[in-house]
């Protein structure tokens, strides 16, 4: 299994309140799978997602990605696992505006400390197979949301990681660009071997998935 | 570091606005510096006077104006009778400050012979006064007025032609000399006299003849008897405070860079918070992120440091060309010194990461999370 979860629970505190964001979420994620998780806006799906992606540790609970522990790491021991194992798409994107489509790919190989024009290479050789030949140079404020999403979602697999984590991924996406993109992760999951997790409220672009489970209320449940 | 430096470039172009406008500011602050080093630094060497310590100055007690004192005569004949064993020559002056010209200036007159011996002037140009109707005026003087040998110019309502050009090692001011004769002709001062210049005999302690000569009962209590450095000093001490009034204000200026920097970092850090999470969800550290950041920041203290320096440049190089400073006759160079621009470069560049430090430290508390969250 490449994600054990066991009895995870995370609490925030707003203020003086408390609030419970997952509540004893257990889960396991088969290599080289892709999985929806579908629910409500506020159920828990984002917080899951920043915790699979070592962006957050969990309040309680276990958390093992590819065999490292999560919820004692350190902030650097979390950085290095983030660099050699999580791609990340998000719903609007986040491509740095100052660089263009080519330099946005490049960064997580570069961050790896890989040599520029190698990084180039490969992600020059990757954008070709999203489909963006023609617009490596543009800046993501030249680009549609597609496309922009597109470069997103090269960025996230060029590092070839264990992992991808795409959260709400066609959210701000018409619904042939959205099923494009969708289409464009699973092949991506076939080609590269890595394993998908997508957060959606698209019920309809879940067919495509190995599985799915339900995030309501903190709480998870397969379907 | 490339990558950083690549990164920091982008990111200015790509803020090109903002950017500008942080440089334009941090310039202006580092321009300012310049400007008023400059103008300390020209003040230091305006005020760095070399005089002969073996003088010494009488003149009377407390007085506002110099120009009022008198010199009577039995203080005089105290002098006199110590020469040649403690003093080897004495001088009595007389001196007024007059408009001459545009400028008021301090007309002094003596007894010819001592003019070089005593108070040290060296003739630059021309000859010293033979007739009555000759001057001999200042180097700093003769060129805030353009006065060339045979120049004739008005004191006192009469007019005299300048004979010679003269520097004056041992005297700030500018001024005119004449001889004494023509002075108390001009004057009618019936042959009186203000102060008393003495010059302690070759071998002998000048302090020894400055208390001798302070403790003579015919000085006792109405005069005071000064080194003429000291005296000189005690003068221009407003100018001096004034100096280092100015340094002062130059290095506040330049702490400005630290809260520049430090507003445009912070202002940029809380823009761009998700693009940073982002980068660090990519997997680069905080420390490189920060990295980044204080490299850019840096950057554009150096970029403003570049800037700021060649505008003071400009502007001390075209005002010395249209319009050369003068104060009370003297010639106010301005200058940039390869010192003071390699020092300024150390400060800014140092203070500039300081801002940028200060500004960053933030970053460290902050998960990846709550960056992306933020905006």
């Amino acid at each position: 299994m490449l994600v054990i979860a066991q009895e995870i629970t995370k609490i925030y505190w707003r203020g003086q309140e408390k609030i419970t964001a997952l509540r004893g979420v257990s889960l396991q994620i088969a290599a080289g799978s892709f999985v929806f998780i579908v629910g409500p806006s506020g159920g828990g799906k984002s917080t899951l997602l920043h915790l699979l992606g070592g962006m957050d540790r969990p309040s309680s609970g276990q958390l093992f990605i590819n065999g490292f522990s999560l919820e004692k790491a350190s902030e650097d021991q979390l950085t290095r696992f983030r660099r050699e194992n999580i791609g990340f798409v998000f719903q609007f994107y986040n491509l740095l505006s100052s660089l263009n489509a080519l330099d946005n790919v490049t960064l997580p190989l570069l961050a790896r400390g890989c040599r520029p024009k190698e990084a180039r290479k490969l992600a020059a050789d990757l954008l070709d197979q999203v489909g963006l030949t023609s617009r490596k140079r543009h800046k993501p404020a030249e680009l549609s949301g597609g496309e922009q999403q597109r470069v997103a979602i090269a960025r996230a697999v060029v590092g070839h990681p264990s992992l991808v984590i795409a959260d709400e991924p066609t959210g701000d996406l018409d619904a042939d660009n959205a099923k494009a993109v969708m289409q464009l992760m699973h092949d991506l999951n076939r080609s590269f071997g890595a394993t998908f997790v997508v957060a959606t409220h698209n019920e309809a672009l879940t067919r495509i998935g190995d599985s799915v489970f339900e995030l309501c209320n903190g709480e998870l449940r397969a379907r | 570091m490339l990558l950083a430096l690549r990164f920091s470039f982008r990111n200015m172009l790509h803020d090109r606005s903002r950017t500008l406008l942080s440089i334009t500011g941090l310039s202006v602050v580092i321009a300012s510096y310049f400007i008023l080093s400059a103008l300390a630094g020209a003040f230091s060497s305006y005020l760095n006077i070399t005089t002969v310590s073996r003088n010494l100055i009488v003149i009377q007690n407390d007085l506002i104006d110099p120009s009022d004192a008198t010199l009577e005569p039995q203080v005089i004949q105290a002098a006199q009778e110590l020469i040649p064993g403690t003093i080897s020559r004495i001088s009595p002056i007389v001196f007024r400050h007059t408009r001459v010209g545009e400028n008021v200036v301090q007309l002094r007159a003596v007894a010819e012979q001592d003019w070089e011996p005593v108070f040290h002037l060296v003739l630059l140009k021309g000859a010293w006064p033979t007739n009555d109707n000759e001057v001999v005026v200042g180097e700093g003087i003769s060129l805030a007025n353009a006065w060339e040998v045979g120049s004739v110019v008005q004191v006192f309502g009469c007019n005299f032609r300048v004979s010679g050009i003269f520097r004056s090692p041992g005297t700030a001011f500018a001024s005119v000399w004449m001889p004494i004769h023509t002075f108390w002709s001009l004057f009618d001062t019936q042959h009186g006299y203000q102060a008393m210049f003495v010059q302690a005999a070759v071998g002998v302690d000048p302090e020894t003849v400055r208390s001798r000569l302070q403790n003579d009962p015919r000085l006792a209590n109405s005069y005071a008897v000064y080194f003429e450095d000291n005296y000189t000093h005690r003068n221009i001490q407003a100018l001096k405070d004034f100096s280092s009034m100015m340094t002062i204000v130059s290095g506040i200026a330049l702490l400005g860079i630290i809260f520049g920097i430090f507003n445009a970092t912070t202002l940029s850090t809380i823009e761009r918070s998700r693009e940073l999470g982002i980068m660090l969800g990519i997997g680069f550290s905080h420390r490189t992120v920060r990295r980044f950041i204080l490299i850019q920041f840096t950057l554009q203290g150096l970029l403003a440091y570049g800037v700021g320096m060649a505008a003071a440049w400009l502007y001390v190089v075209s005002q010395q060309a249209l319009a050369p400073f003068f104060i009370l006759g003297l010639p106010f160079s301005l200058k940039i010194t390869p010192g003071m621009a390699a020092s300024s470069l150390a400060w800014v560049v140092g203070l500039a990461f300081l801002g940028a430090w200060l500004s960053t430290r933030r970053l460290f508390n902050l998960r990846v999370v709550e960056l992306l969250s933020d905006s």
